[in-house]
């Protein structure tokens, strides 16, 4: 495959404040065994250099290409990725993240063949100067049907997050056409994305292979923003959305049905517990508003979250608001 | 000289064997030898392993008349030849890249051990089944402060590490120079002292955490999974192997981790006996005869069950095993099973 004017896949790389990290991954995309791509940097207002390593690769190589926006956001960045991007699929990689030479190849070689609408790859978590290594296998190999997808979808997400991941995936371009992140979210927004994107797949190639590298221990990474500073009610919108999609997929069974509502109400009870003095009322009634799926036991949850849950969800706001204050008597918020 | 000697111990399981053996001949890895260990099957198994000894030459067949599951893995120790030993148990199955990535992480770092990940397959799906341990290579330093902690028997009383033997892939060297095998006569548990002794013996080893190429299948009534009548003598006879093998090591004390392993035995045959509910009387007898072992008194007094990590309804519970209010606490825990 040469360089020719067509481009087959675009890479989207959102880049803010990535310059450890930042050279590796773009020399490793620019000796890709499989060369014919266009590389979006969108560079979200960097104030570390990313910015200027970003101007030197696309100076050298017609293929990558620089879009410099004032700071917005990941997924304000994405988005603009989105605009620019002309090719017929379209794939995701994190700036501070690690590839295999054959990633991109690979990927490709398996969406022409099976002419599936979206590949999922394996990949592994890597750590800054160590050789641990933990993997995210996909959960089946070979060409899938989106039925057997949704059936199985809430065990497979919970236990791996792997259908969440904004990177690993190859996607048909024609099938995000219109679908944007949501740029007032920021965690998980990329679930979901794709929470959007998968009923629109007929057939889903996964791959085994673990090429994509998964960077842990980065800065700025979002998984070190503490609890209370992460929007619980946002995550439950998300985990809503999640059973309003496998509900009109007809894929609402048993399983996934318990999963989901299980975790649905982990949210309300964070939502609750994490919310500030003068806004615990605020998100009872936010809560109420959101006409969530019925709970029909509590079994198995600890006492804190029953103590809480039970006077919430038998109306009793007034308690329930005296026990959320008396259950963290002894923390800082 | 094979690079791979997989062995797999054989007792009646011929509906699953064909999908078994067929998954390992599949290996992308190729430089294998298969070492079918027949224990005494009584249905058509010993038929099938005869045959594929005859379609493919990297196929070995011993019968032997049936010892249990130790002994035949000892056997098929004995035979093997290969660099590397791996174990399948012959209801299970595999992924065609298993020892093909298996391999080479071990080549990657020229390790002694190299340790996966599995499934756990049942009706209702499958589910990954990993450890606390982080994933990555250790060499011995690393081995010593991270992973000896948890050799034996993790603080969380959760199965260690090596409880599988099938999930590992040893260098064959490592049982040859420490003379290590399955104690014989364990129909039960066997590969807890094994896994744990190469764990030990290995200087280095990468833990390929969350790769599950091994399909383990719940629910069937194989070689591993056949209930006894009362495992607690052969409980006690593995605690004793465990003791005289971990007591004395010159670079780790293994003696908390002992005594955590008499706890972990203590609630599988406590469970065992309100299983059977029996009248509060008999019960009564019967857990005194595992409480008040002398062997059981010395084991479980130092264990400061507080600094544990597990639930506090398993403290209660250890606490009430270590005597603290043994006849009130006995009769609590009597009643919750009734």
């Amino acid at each position: 495959m040469s360089n020719g004017d067509e481009m087959e896949v675009s890479i989207i790389i959102p880049v803010y404040n990535k310059v450890l990290y930042l050279q590796t991954i773009l020399h490793q995309i620019q000796e890709q065994s499989f060369q014919a791509f266009q590389c979006i940097l969108i560079d979200d207002g960097s104030t570390d250099g990313s910015g200027q390593i970003c101007d030197k690769f696309s100076e050298q190589d017609q293929r990558f290409m620089v879009i410099h926006i004032p700071n917005s956001g990941v997924s304000h960045a994405r988005n603009v990725g989105l605009q620019y991007a002309t090719g017929k699929y379209i794939t995701f990689i994190d700036a501070d993240d690690e590839i295999h030479p054959d990633y991109l190849e690979n990927l490709y070689c398996r969406i022409e063949q099976s002419n599936a609408d979206m590949v999922i790859s394996s990949s592994a978590k890597i750590w800054d100067n160590s050789s641990r290594r933990e993997y995210i296998i996909a959960p089946y190999d070979g060409l899938i049907d989106s039925n057997r997808l949704f059936s199985e979808f809430a065990r497979n997400q919970y236990s791996s997050g792997i259908y969440g991941y904004c990177w690993g995936k190859m996607v048909r371009h024609e099938l995000i056409q219109g679908k944007w992140f949501d740029e007032k979210i920021r965690l998980a927004e990329d679930l979901d994305f794709y929470l959007s994107v998968y009923p629109r797949t007929k057939t889903i190639y996964f791959d085994r292979k673990p090429y994509y590298f998964y960077r842990q221990d980065a800065e700025n990474s979002s998984m070190q923003s503490p609890d209370w500073e992460i929007d619980y009610y946002t995550q439950l919108k998300i985990q809503l959305k999640l059973f309003k999609m496998l509900k009109s997929q007809n894929s609402l069974n048993q399983e996934n049905e318990a999963l989901v509502i299980n975790r649905i109400y982990d949210y309300v009870f964070f939502t609750l517990f994490h919310a500030p003095n003068h806004e615990i009322f605020v998100s009872f009634r936010k809560i109420r508003s959101l006409t969530l799926p019925r709970i029909n036991t509590l079994k198995g949850r600890s006492w804190k979250q029953k103590c809480i849950l039970l006077p919430y969800l038998s109306k009793f706001d007034l308690f329930a608001y005296f026990l959320i204050r008396l259950s963290r008597i002894n923390r800082r918020i | 000289m094979p690079k791979i000697s997989i062995i797999v111990p054989v007792y009646n399981g011929a509906e699953f064997l064909r999908p078994c053996i067929d998954s390992i001949l599949a290996q992308s890895f190729c430089d294998l030898e298969i070492i079918l260990v027949d224990d005494g099957s009584t249905d058509e198994s010993p038929v099938i392993c005869d045959g594929y000894a005859a379609l493919d030459n990297r196929v070995i067949c011993i019968h032997q008349a049936n010892a249990g599951a130790a002994a035949a893995r000892n056997c098929g120790l004995k035979a093997a030849t290969g660099e590397y030993i791996a174990f399948v148990d012959s209801d299970d199955w595999i992924d065609q890249d298993m020892y093909e990535t298996m391999v080479n992480a071990a080549k990657e770092h020229n390790c002694d051990l190299v340790i996966c990940d599995c499934l756990k397959e049942s009706a209702a799906g499958s589910c990954i089944y990993s450890h606390e341990l982080p994933g990555g290579y250790y060499n011995r330093d690393a081995m010593v402060a991270q992973y000896f902690p948890q050799l034996l028997m993790p603080d969380t009383m959760e199965y260690p590490v090596t409880i599988s033997n099938c999930l590992l892939l040893i260098r064959r060297e490592v049982i040859l120079k420490n003379c290590l095998s399955f104690p014989e006569g364990m129909r039960f548990s066997e590969d807890l002292l094994f896994g744990s002794e190469v764990g030990y013996y290995a200087q280095s080893m990468t833990y390929l955490k969350g790769y599950t190429p091994y399909h383990y299948r719940q629910n069937s009534a194989s070689v591993t999974h056949t209930v006894f009548k009362d495992k607690w003598p052969l409980l006690l006879e593995l605690y004793r192997r465990i003791e005289k093998s971990f007591r004395e090591k010159a670079d780790f004390n293994f003696i908390p981790q002992i005594q955590r392993c008499m706890l972990f035995f203590v609630y599988m045959a406590m469970n065992q006996r309100l299983a059977k509910k029996l009248p509060i009387k008999q019960f009564f007898r019967e857990a005194k005869d595992v409480l008040d072992h002398p062997e059981v008194r010395n084991a479980l007094m130092p264990i400061r069950i507080g600094q544990l990590n597990i639930t506090w309804k398993l403290k209660i519970t250890s606490l009430i095993y270590q005597k603290k209010f043994l006849q009130t606490g006995l009769l609590l825990i009597w009643r919750t099973h009734h």
